[in-house]
């Protein structure tokens, strides 16, 4: 593939950034949840 | 509303004129600014002649974020604000005064900026109607947004690394459109230089209207 | 509804078909699509660069219209969404310029170059922390939203001003514009409006995500505000 480096460079970047935040959001999502009072967490 | 505007200008401009604090330190920052560049730039290549317009306009926007600061830190103090939201002035004319207050300094250090570029610099200043009429609207369009973003920053502790952060941005495309009407003006083109300043028109016209209209919900928060 | 997590049946359906449709796009774009006959397989790349333009641009659109309606109707909801999209939309930001930068060098042999896309790309991803700076002031919540919904308004009104003025200003010295001049074969527009709509999938599963998380935040704060006021009153009657 030419340019090889650049495009899974580029691919690595965007997954690798996407699941990181995800995994960061849903740790976020579960400590938050068993703090906040079941009653609480109705969110719509 | 343009009744209570002056009265606010006025007050702004009376404080400024005993205070001394434009003239006695956000010129001399401006004036420095200029100074910094030259340092930096080599005097001797004509960079500075060449990037005169650019480099003005920077350091006006840095002299106007001191300007916006101090204007906004008098109001913070001393429960200022709440005596602004009782004292039945409409929250546009505040808005119009204290910006039409900031804009009017502005303006002076653009004078004190150009005599130095003349005389620092060695540029020829022409295309005088373009020249004025270019720091009138820019300094509108400063005035207005910095205004803006300068009663929502008052008070925080954080406001003096703020306020640079979330006006800058916003003014990009007034030191665009400045710069390159300068530049024209100063290469003896002003035709070119005129639709650039119809968009400074409507950045000004844009900002102003919006804080006409929402100042007065800023001014409210505690 | 009660779990110690921020999923739900929605999500579980967004989230796989984020991760088959990521499947699928890797397929597309790494294997099936035929290299470019100009940029060869450099223009792959455009295959994760435009989506994550695309959602930036949808995100920063959910901010605005939920500061709006903070403004207009109080509504908690779409000022929690607007919250939830700024952070979001700030990662498919930086993915943007990253990307942009990833594909401008072997495209054009400079990683950066002020065009108005990525010049107001970065503008705007300058804009949005800002915004996420004010939200995390501390200060009651009408007064936090109030000073974030006003900083995103100001914002969103000033990216098209930003990127117009930007795009005159380069057209003036005759840059050669960051369009493609390669025709794109119907694989190549397949691949692009497939990673599209999965990209899309994905920011909507992350912001559903996030919405939750940043609610939840406002209720541990609230609650938090709650459980001191008790306590206060307890130590009155003790």
């Amino acid at each position: 593939m030419t340019n090889g480096g650049y495009v899974l460079g580029g691919y690595l970047v965007v997954f690798g950034t996407l699941i990181a935040y995800a995994v960061r959001t849903l740790v976020r999502g579960r400590s938050l949840s068993k703090q906040v009072p079941p009653e609480d967490r109705r969110w719509m | 509303m343009l009744h209570d505007a002056a009265i606010m200008a006025g007050k702004d401009l009376r404080l400024e004129w005993r205070s001394r604090v434009t003239t006695n330190q956000v010129a001399p920052f401006a004036l420095l600014v200029l100074v910094l560049f030259a340092f930096a730039l080599d005097p001797d290549r004509g960079i500075l002649t060449r990037a005169t317009s650019g480099l003005f306009w920077v350091a006006v926007l840095f002299s106007g974020l001191l300007a916006l600061q101090r204007t906004f830190s008098v109001e913070a103090a001393d429960g200022n604000r709440d005596g602004l939201r009782l004292s039945g002035l409409d929250p546009a004319g505040i808005f119009l005064g204290k910006a039409g207050a900031v804009a009017l300094e502005l303006l002076a250090l653009e004078v004190v900026l150009g005599i130095g570029v003349v005389v620092m610099y060695g540029t020829t200043l022409r295309g005088w109607l373009l020249l004025v009429v270019t720091c009138l609207v820019a300094t509108t369009g400063v005035a207005a947004a910095g205004s803006l973003y300068g009663v929502l920053a008052a008070g925080l502790r954080v406001r003096e690394t703020l306020l640079p952060l979330l006006l800058l941005p916003i003014l990009a495309p007034v030191l665009l459109g400045a710069t390159r009407s300068f530049e024209a003006a100063l290469a003896g083109n002003p035709s070119d230089g005129w639709p650039w300043v119809e968009l400074l028109v409507a950045f000004a016209a844009i900002y102003v209207a919006f804080g006409v209209f929402a100042f007065g919900s800023l001014l409210e928060e505690t | 509804m009660h779990p110690e997590h921020t999923g739900s049946r929605t999500t579980r359906v967004l989230g796989a078909l984020t991760l088959a449709g990521f499947a699928a796009v890797l397929l597309l774009a790494l294997v099936v699509s035929p290299p470019d006959q100009v940029q060869g397989d450099a223009a792959r790349l455009i295959y994760v660069h435009v989506p994550v333009a695309i959602v930036m641009n949808l995100a920063f659109a959910v901010t605005a219209a939920g500061s709006v309606m903070w403004l207009w109707k109080k509504s908690r909801w779409w000022d929690t969404a607007a919250a939830a999209a700024a952070e979001v939309g700030v990662v498919f930001t930086g993915l943007t310029l990253l990307t942009g930068m990833i594909w401008g060098r072997p495209t054009w042999g400079v990683y950066w170059t002020w065009d108005a896309r990525l010049t107001s790309s970065l503008l705007l991803f300058l804009m949005y922390v800002g915004y996420l700076v004010v939200r995390r002031l501390p200060a009651d919540m009408e007064v936090r939203n109030r000073r974030a919904a006003f900083v995103a308004l100001l914002a969103f009104i000033d990216v098209p001003i930003v990127y117009f003025s930007v795009e005159w200003w380069r057209s003036l010295h005759q840059t050669a514009t960051l369009s493609l001049n390669t025709t794109i074969s119907g694989t190549m527009l397949f691949t692009l409006c497939v990673s599209i709509v999965v990209f899309i999938t994905c920011f909507l599963w992350l912001l559903v995500h996030r919405f939750r998380v940043a609610w939840l935040e406002d209720e541990a704060e609230l609650s938090g505000l709650a459980a001191a006021i008790d306590e206060r009153r307890a130590e009155a009657y003790a």
